[in-house]
């Protein structure tokens, strides 16, 4: 008998697309799928992925021949909003459960630090940081300065939800509202975002509102980008490290690109712009001592104008002098630009990199520049750091990779259907078929931060929130046109309830669950210390869970392991934390005369009673009960 | 509601907000420790510093999309014009933004701040930017 193999080749031609996806899908799956799973849990989430493929690869095929899909639009269209609605409902609820549970500090980690900061503001000695700006005017109105962080953190999670909104809305994809709102939603129910603002890091997630929006903004009005991006980055600039990795790359493709294939006219004026800045930048940089003259000369024309020291003006000098000429050629340069799209994507993108740039030089340069000296001196890893015992907060106080692996475990299979299949993302309505910049875009910052958050590079924890946000983008096609599937009928209507029920009662469980790091009583003994203790006593915490909060509460000079003002090594701190044996109690007290007095030790609840340091303080004459978790320690009382 | 909202002239739109956001200010106005009137200052401040400033400025950056639309330009209604919701969200980003930057700036001149001089600053930046608003309104 003769085989016949040209219908199974036809077959695999015709779906060879789609088999090449399968493969490329369930390899990808394969590797995501975490060891510490069992056999039979690995097999689940096996079969949950290729369920998902299979849905999608079904919803595709047909969406393209469903006639009805016009007809459903008012039906899809009345369900997102209730979706929004939902999605909203369900941000205020899970945001402000903590509160409800735990009074008014449930957040952080890092609010004693953000509230002894803001109470620098309101004096007339106060801060750089943009964020105190912000929150400046509130405290300034009246707001005390732990509610006017709360509100600030709070509004950074509204923002950051209404940012995804505009950005989809701003993007040409299938469905812009859709996507928006699926967006919304993923963010809503998200649990390394619900994490990173229970660990309140509010400059962070201030700025990383700011990024979405201004990355938004690069599809809409380009120009205006330039002010959010210096905002953003003026109030902590990591969450636009991905992004502004992400635009250099981006225009120097385009820019080789137009160099090397488009015509001979864009080339020459490329070539001669290319020429001329660095015949500029020749010229500053051979004759600075003459530039620099100039500039030092108008300082101090203008010092004897205003009768008085402003040399803080030099920077901003360079900062408008750069910004001068880099305006001029932009100027000369844009006129020839306008006339063809992908040119002026060019110089829109190179508008926003020099903008930025020069509100950096503006803003923060001694900031950024101590930033990059800091980076390059342990060549960008955290495992170089010098003293082994700050490598964790080198890496940034956070989830691990692994953990954030799990959080984002069932949006996995839509993360990776959504980042291999690009034609998710095709819009049949417009003549320009796909978000192209927007893609190009959203790799290359994928690609950045996760390398960034996977290996120990510094701040490696902290970059895992940027990489949530760009799982979000990814995931929102594969979700958008499953529940436009489902949405037919009433079993597809069904099975979309249970999958939001399940996404919001994970995010309402964990927000449920999750304990503050500090209780109101541990805090309300710390906010008394000021009433009960001598101004110039030192408080130590035991652990650093605790610290930041008895610096921003106590009133008075605080430090911790690791912290400022500490005088032990590690090694000195593990014998007091876990020394043992006759001679251990006597050896604490050896150590303990390294401070001044008068000293208070505060001991959280989470630190435990069976640790033999905690039996030291509870046990030894030396030390003073002032109230359930803080001790006073006078060594004057071993002469007597 | 979107879509009707999306079809309201701007000044129904601003209506529109201010009638949702007004009782929501209250409300929180009575939250806030201390009395009604401290609650009130610092609501006041709240929407001055983070949406006042923004909002007006969606009125001078982004142009309506009924008019673009009837000028005969789509496409471009769709790419530059802005719905209710991306209004709001627009204004507290436009505001923060313009706040965060006018400050660090005027520090960066070597400005000792005071709570006059804030508050100063704040009121001054509503005021031109609804200047702004007025003149381009007047402009169309």
């Amino acid at each position: 008998m003769n085989f016949d193999p040209s219908p199974f080749i036809k077959f695999f031609c015709k779906k060879g697309v789609w088999f090449t996806t399968l493969i490329v899908y369930c390899s990808l799956i394969f590797i995501v799928t975490p060891n510490s799973l069992s056999v039979k849990n690995q097999l689940i989430f096996f079969g949950y992925s290729f369920f998902i493929f299979i849905c999608m690869y079904y919803v595709l095929q047909t969406h393209e021949k469903d006639v009805q899909v016009h007809r459903r639009a008012e039906m899809i269209r009345k369900f997102l909003i209730y979706l929004l609605i939902f999605s909203f409902v369900l941000l205020i609820i899970t945001r402000l459960l903590p509160f409800i549970r735990y009074g008014d500090t449930p957040l952080g980690y890092d609010t004693g630090l953000y509230v002894k900061n803001m109470l620098t503001v309101e004096s007339p000695v106060n801060t750089q940081k943009a964020l105190y700006l912000v929150i400046a005017p509130l405290l300034i109105f009246g707001m005390p300065p732990t509610l006017a962080l709360n509100f600030i953190v709070v509004l950074t999670q509204l923002l950051i939800a209404g940012a995804f909104y505009v950005l989809f809305r701003s993007v040409n994809c299938p469905s812009r509202f859709g996507f928006a709102v699926t967006a919304v939603f993923l963010f809503v129910s998200s649990l390394t975002q619900f994490h990173a603002y229970w660990w309140m890091f509010a400059g962070q997630m201030f700025s990383a509102s700011l990024f979405l929006i201004t990355f938004a903004l690069l599809f809409r009005r380009p120009t205006l980008a330039i002010f959010t991006g210096a905002a953003g980055i003026s109030i902590h600039s990591l969450p636009f490290i991905g992004f502004g990795v992400a635009i250099v790359v981006f225009v120097v493709f385009y820019l080789c690109k137009t160099f090397l294939w488009d015509k001979v006219a864009y080339r020459k004026i490329l070539l001669f712009s290319v020429l001329g800045l660095s015949i500029l930048s020749n010229l500053i940089y051979w004759n600075w001592r003459i530039v620099s003259e100039i500039l030092f000369q108008l300082v101090v024309k203008l010092d004897i104008l205003f009768k008085k020291d402003i040399s803080i003006l030099y920077p901003l000098l360079v900062a408008f002098s750069v910004a001068a000429v880099l305006s001029i050629v932009g100027l000369l340069v844009r006129g020839r630009f306008e006339k063809k799209s992908t040119e002026r994507k060019i110089f829109n993108y190179s508008l926003l990199l020099l903008g930025a740039f020069v509100f950096i030089i503006l803003l923060k340069w001694d900031l950024v520049s101590d930033q990059l000296r800091y980076f390059f001196r342990h060549y960008g890893l955290a495992t170089n750091y010098p003293i082994p015992w700050g490598i964790p907060a080198v890496k940034g106080l956070f989830i691990e990779f692994a953990q954030f692996h799990n959080f984002t475990f069932f949006i996995l299979p839509f993360f990776l259907f959504g980042l291999i299949c690009p034609f998710v993302w095709r819009n049949k309505q417009t003549e320009q078929r796909y978000p192209h910049k927007f893609l190009a875009l959203s790799y290359i910052m994928l690609v950045v931060l996760f390398v960034l958050s996977y290996f120990p590079f510094i701040r490696q924890h902290r970059f895992i929130i940027m990489l949530d946000l760009l799982v979000i983008i990814f995931s929102v096609p594969t979700i958008y046109y499953l529940i436009m599937h489902f949405t037919k009928d009433k079993l597809g209507k069904l099975l979309l309830t249970v999958f939001i029920i399940v996404f919001a009662h994970r995010i309402v469980l964990v927000a449920w669950t999750q304990p503050p790091q500090i209780y109101s009583d541990e805090l309300k003994e710390l906010k008394a210390v000021a009433a009960i203790t001598e101004s110039n006593a030192q408080i130590m915490t035991t652990s650093t869970r605790y610290t930041p909060w008895a610096i921003g509460y106590s009133g008075r000079k605080a430090f911790g392991p690791g912290w400022e003002f500490d005088q032990w090594s590690l090694y000195k701190w593990i014998e007091f934390w876990q020394g043992n044996g006759d001679n251990a109690d006597q050896r604490r007290l050896e150590l303990l005369r390294d401070y001044k007095e008068p000293l208070y030790i505060f001991v959280g609840d989470s630190e435990g009673h069976e640790s033999p340091y905690y039996k030291f303080l509870e046990t030894n004459t030396i030390f003073t009960k002032t109230s359930t978790h803080i001790w006073r320690y006078e060594s004057g009382s071993v002469n007597k | 509601m979107i879509r009707r909202l999306n079809s309201m002239s701007k000044q129904s739109q601003s209506l529109f907000i201010s009638a949702v956001s007004i009782p929501v200010l209250v409300v929180v106005a009575l939250v806030i420790p201390g009395s009604f009137l401290t609650g009130v200052l610092v609501m006041t401040g709240v929407v001055l510093t983070l949406f006042l400033p923004g909002f007006f400025l969606t009125f001078i950056l982004f142009p309506e999309a009924t008019k673009l639309k009837e000028l005969g330009v789509d496409v471009l209604a769709n790419k530059l014009a802005i719905d209710a919701i991306e209004k709001i969200i627009f204004s507290f980003f436009l505001s923060i933004a313009l706040v965060a930057l006018c400050l660090s700036i005027i520090r960066q001149f070597g400005a000792v701040f005071s709570p006059e001089i804030i508050v100063g600053v704040i009121i001054g930046l509503n005021f031109l930017t609804m200047l702004g608003a007025l003149i381009t309104k007047k402009m169309k």
